[in-house]
């Protein structure tokens, strides 16, 4: 397990390598020039002359290879230079928005975990009722509304005609400020999770062991969450954990719609602001937290299946799964 | 099939159960996004949180506190050169820019100028003081404007500080008395209270500023309200300032909240989760029309100096040729799009300074609408061929007005001239990039008056050497527009500088190289019960001005 896990974390240097080189690239060949840029913010145009001084001042007259390493260098001492927009330090800055993307995230994907894995299970022991049929339906529902589509009705509906919940903001603390952020950012991934787990449901209740369970006399609720389920679940476990990774990126818009103070709001207004070492520091960031999340999938994967591990042993790999 | 052990009621209720206990257990007393920035709060306040107020609609109205919102961050940090933004009324300026944009006294009592324009002696209000109890003097100024020097070029998200906008060549500042600063310059500077106004003159607490000129907390100044919290990106908490020179406000307390999508902003307006919405784009055209047919908050506009122009690139066939230019100028109803497009928050455009500003603005430079003999002018033009142009649009602006729909009835308007119009919604920097390197023939922006100074403009668009007539390939490198521009900007006397600024006026208005299409309004709602509310050219709210009722 050691070797797999050391071999595993090994594969991510050159992974990572590649995710600061492209967000380093993103903010030097993209359209704009960084000092003018910086100028920018506001309203004004800045002279030729202020432009030339702050491109002495980002050393941005340095060849591409030497601002990269000089960069890179930077960022692994915890650098990442100051925002455009009020000079400030990147990473705190990023540090700072974390906690409020996670906690969304994480409300997020536990509710999609509950209510995918509860809806797929049922619509598989049920299957061709019509609480199959319903969960299908919302299932294809969940899967195709697109997370703002659900944000706004959500909005309209508990904030603006039942007025039980408030429209936007963090509230520290206050749970009623969770709820419709999270359920806008659940529904993709729990749409994923229902039709995955009804899947694989539905395979394993066709098993030879499942049969057995049945002959000793078990009852269903027993056989499907003793037998089935725990069977079934290994694939929703890594679809899950990518799909965490897929959450914490993916909550730019909700954080948006919802003024949720987390890391895609930020973002976003440093994309309308072409803060571009903000979304440097973000590339490298969600490119870090998806190889991680990765990572802790497969090892999890290895623990519930020792056969990956094995095989990862034999061959110096340990994706045979994916 | 029977499933007794297995019931769809339990299923049900354990579902519900254990997705709220997933939501509950996400919820723990910790993550939040953590302290504000460093220096976010003034000494300690027993003010009620900003969550406090949003998380129960409907909330209470009282003149006890307010809730705005704002699509942006209304301040940006202690390296920004005003902290917050001028729409926040915590500051004020020796000189602000009345509605037609004519410069007044706000700190200052008075200005003069030596004969040359190069000295300028500014008799200051007497009894003004700072919110951290700090007199408003001549050694104040002093040390402010000493500070804009020091930090000139500084970036800002709101308006970046240059002292060579601001201040032309700068000699020195002196406190001739506790009530009287003198400001001596290198040259003639006839506009000093408009290049000084607003943004360029904000005054602050010189105890709110380090030797670098970088604030240490949220700076105190003169304005109706005071900074009591910032949570970046989240809320400004503003207190009414009992010392205010021109009386306290009546509301206590003002939470400026950010909600940057405009559908939420909408949608918190007619929960009551807030009172009003405030800032440029604070509500669009077609919002503020939804909103007021539906009659339930009051919705206003105000002409500002702000507007929409069309930008023709002058190197390139076919709009190097006059009469293509103003063939597509003579094809487009301003009226109809003002009506139509902007919901009727805008003017239709004719001179390119805004009609309202009559100090400068010509009224009888006025567009003509006449398709037929656009046509006729293209068809001479063109000679009966076709022609493919490009027509990109910035993203960002996009966001904020329907540019999409106006590039697609010009598109349409312009198609039966013989040019068919490509349009290109691109990110706001590769739009820039791409009209800079000259790689369009149509384009559509915005651009802000923001010291009512004629030069400000004349400089940038006609000017030989002027920055949007490079970057949007106006092609003027005429030595007479030059010289009219020059001697404009140092022109002591009213009327010689009238005259010259009509005379540039008349010659952008024919040669149409650029020209006005709209000028753009604020569109600002709040609920009935709060009284007050207006806003200035520069789209600033008259939050002291406030009641509830």
């Amino acid at each position: 397990m050691v070797r797999y896990t050391l071999s595993r974390l090994l594969a991510l240097v050159p992974v990572l390598l590649g995710v600061s080189l492209l967000a380093f690239l993103l903010a030097n060949l993209a359209p704009g020039d960084p000092a003018e840029l910086a100028l920018s913010q506001g309203d004004q145009e800045p002279t030729a002359a202020e432009i030339a001084a702050k491109r002495e001042e980002l050393r941005l007259n340095d060849p591409m290879p030497v601002r990269y390493v000089r960069w890179l260098g930077d960022v692994i001492r915890g650098d990442m230079g100051l925002t455009y927009t009020d000079s400030v330090p990147v990473l705190p800055e990023l540090a700072r928005r974390i906690p409020a993307t996670v906690k969304l995230a994480t409300a997020a994907l536990l509710l999609a975990l509950v209510l995918g894995v509860s809806i797929g299970t049922v619509t598989a022991v049920y299957r061709g009722t019509l609480l199959d049929e319903a969960g299908r339906v919302l299932a294809l529902l969940c899967a195709s509304l697109p997370s703002f589509a659900v944000a706004l009705i959500l909005i309209y509906a508990f904030a603006v005609i039942l007025r039980l919940l408030p429209v936007a903001g963090y509230g520290d603390g206050d749970l009623r400020h969770l709820i419709l952020p999270a359920i806008s950012l659940s529904v993709f991934t729990m749409g994923t999770l229902v039709r995955l787990t009804h899947a694989s449901v539905l395979e394993v209740m066709g098993q030879d062991y499942i049969r057995t369970a049945y002959a000793k006399g078990l009852n269903k609720l027993a056989v499907v969450l003793k037998h089935a389920l725990r069977n079934a679940l290994l694939p929703v476990v890594t679809v899950a954990g990518t799909q965490f990774g897929q959450l914490l990126g993916g909550a730019a818009i909700v954080e948006t719609i919802f003024a949720w103070p987390g890391v895609g709001k930020l973002v976003v207004e440093s994309i309308y602001a072409r803060d571009y070492p903000i979304i440097q520091g973000f590339v490298l960031l969600a490119g870090l937290t998806f190889v991680l999340v990765n990572l802790a999938t497969d090892l999890l994967y290895a623990v519930i299946d020792p056969r990956i591990r094995l095989g990862a042993g034999a061959q110096g790999r340990g994706d045979d799964h994916a | 099939m029977k499933h007794p052990h297995f019931s769809r009621r339990h299923f049900l209720g354990a579902t519900a159960a254990t997705g709220l206990a997933a939501i509950a257990a996400a919820c723990g007393p910790t993550g939040a996004p953590g302290p504000a920035v460093e220096g976010n709060s003034q000494g300690e306040s027993d003010a009620p949180s900003a969550q406090g107020s949003s998380a129960a609609p409907p909330r209470n109205r009282s003149a006890e506190e307010l809730v705005l919102a704002a699509p942006r961050d209304l301040a940006n940090g202690l390296e920004d050169p005003y902290f917050t933004h001028l729409i926040v009324n915590a500051w004020n300026s020796l000189s602000k820019l009345d509605n037609d944009l004519v410069p007044q006294p706000e700190l200052a009592e008075s200005w003069e100028s030596s004969d040359d324009a190069r000295v300028w002696t500014i008799k200051l209000r007497p009894g003004i003081t700072f919110h951290d109890g700090g007199e408003f003097d001549a050694g104040a100024v002093a040390a402010n404007i000493e500070r804009y020097v020091k930090i000139s070029p500084r970036s800002s998200r709101f308006f970046g500080y240059s002292k060579e906008r601001a201040l032309g060549q700068f000699e020195k500042v002196e406190a001739v008395d506790a009530n009287t600063v003198r400001l001596t310059l290198g040259e003639p500077r006839p506009a000093l209270p408009n290049t000084m106004s607003n943004f360029y003159s904000a005054m602050f607490s010189p105890a709110s500023f380090n030797a670098e000129g970088s604030f240490n907390a949220p700076p105190a100044s003169t304005g109706p309200f005071k900074i009591i919290e910032w949570e970046k990106g989240q809320h400004l908490i503003l207190e009414a300032f009992e010392g205010y020179h021109l009386g306290a406000p009546a509301v206590k307390q003002i939470i400026l909240r950010s909600l940057p999508d405009p559908n939420t902003r909408v949608a918190a307006l007619r929960s009551g989760e807030i009172d009003g919405v405030v800032d440029l784009g604070g509500l669009q055209p077609q919002q503020g029309a939804q909103l007021r047919g539906e009659g339930a908050v009051t919705v206003n506009s105000k002409p500002i100096a702000l507007f929409q122009y069309l930008s023709f690139n002058c190197r390139k066939p076919p709009f190097d040729k006059p009469e293509m230019r103003q063939a597509v100028n003579m094809a487009i109803d301003r009226q109809s799009l003002a009506d139509d497009l902007w919901h009727g928050f805008a003017t239709a455009g004719k001179s390119i300074l805004p009609s309202f500003a009559t100090t400068w603005a010509r009224q009888d430079l006025v567009p003509e609408y006449n398709p037929q003999k656009a046509l006729e002018l293209a068809q001479a033009a063109l000679g009966g061929q076709r022609m493919k142009i490009t027509a990109p649009i910035s993203s960002l602006q996009n966001n904020r007005y329907p540019y999409k729909s106006l590039f697609e009835v010009i598109q349409a308007v312009i198609a039966p001239l013989g040019l068919d119009a490509e349009l290109q919604l691109i990110e706001h920097a590769a739009w820039k990039e791409v009209v800079a390197n000259g790689d369009y023939n149509l384009t559509v922006s915005t651009f802000g008056w923001a010291n009512g100074d004629p030069d400000y403009i004349f400089s940038r668009f006609m000017h030989s050497t002027g920055n949007t007539n490079a970057t949007r390939h106006f092609d003027y490198n005429d030595p007479e527009v030059d010289s009219l521009i020059e001697q404009a900007a140092v022109a002591l006397d009213y009327n010689e500088r009238r005259a010259l600024y009509d005379q540039l006026q008349e010659i952008a208005f024919n040669d149409v190289r650029f020209a006005a299409l709209l000028y753009d309004h604020v569109v600002f709602a709040h609920h009935p019960e709060v009284k007050g509310y207006d806003v200035s050219a520069l789209y600033q709210p008259t939050l002291a001005k406030l009641s509830v009722g």
